[in-house]
């Protein structure tokens, strides 16, 4: 099943999800599993990579 | 015409345009990935699959899931909308499974809404909240 990463307009990540099929979307970031340590990480989209702004 | 399956019971049968169905028969709706329905009018026949003629049949039995979707949010707004694949919100189930956010100095309960096919509002109900503050839900889609 696909998960995603969502992000706001800040690039933040505030939620992830586990849908039941394929979501096109340019908030919808595709990552590998149901991981909540991305919740409030930020997108990077030139280099694809999530960081967090804590660490 | 009785059939032996009228007495001895059976399988439902994958209903057909245009044949006669008895009062209380049980038959397969190919529209509705063979669902069960049971005729609940007088026996006739008819030409609109029964998963659309509610005049004359009604769903019969349980219903298997289609599909299960869930996620976690972190929500630092009043507000946050999360989106889903498609579901026939009329078939689904949302559970939410907690959720705590702090809001003026109190704890508050968000609302977990799914607000139509492909969104789940969290919503924390008046003015943004400090966070985030997470809340997980799924999403349970029947037949």
């Amino acid at each position: 099943m696909p998960h995603y990463a969502q992000i706001d307009a800040a690039q933040r990540v505030f939620a992830v999800t586990e849908t039941s099929g394929p979501i096109e979307a340019a908030d919808m970031i595709p990552v590998d599993c149901l991981d909540v340590e991305l919740l409030n990480k930020f997108y990077d989209a030139a280099t694809g990579k999530f960081w967090d702004p804590e660490g | 015409m009785s059939n032996l399956s009228d007495f001895a019971g059976g399988s439902p049968k994958v209903w057909v345009s245009g044949t006669t169905y008895k009062q209380g028969q049980i038959v397969l709706s190919p529209a509705d990935n063979y669902q069960q329905y049971v005729r609940k009018a007088a026996a006739g026949s008819g030409a609109t699959d029964p998963s659309a003629d509610t005049t004359n049949y009604a769903p019969f039995g349980g219903r298997a899931i289609k599909s299960v979707q869930r996620g976690v949010t972190g929500a630092t707004t009043a507000t946050s909308t999360v989106t889903i694949a498609s579901v026939n919100t009329a078939k689904s189930i949302l559970w939410a499974h907690g959720g705590l956010g702090i809001q003026g100095g109190g704890a508050v309960m968000p609302g977990v809404i799914l607000t139509n096919a492909t969104t789940v509002t969290i919503n924390y109900n008046g003015a943004g909240v400090s966070g985030p503050n997470y809340v997980a839900w799924q999403v349970v889609e029947y037949y």
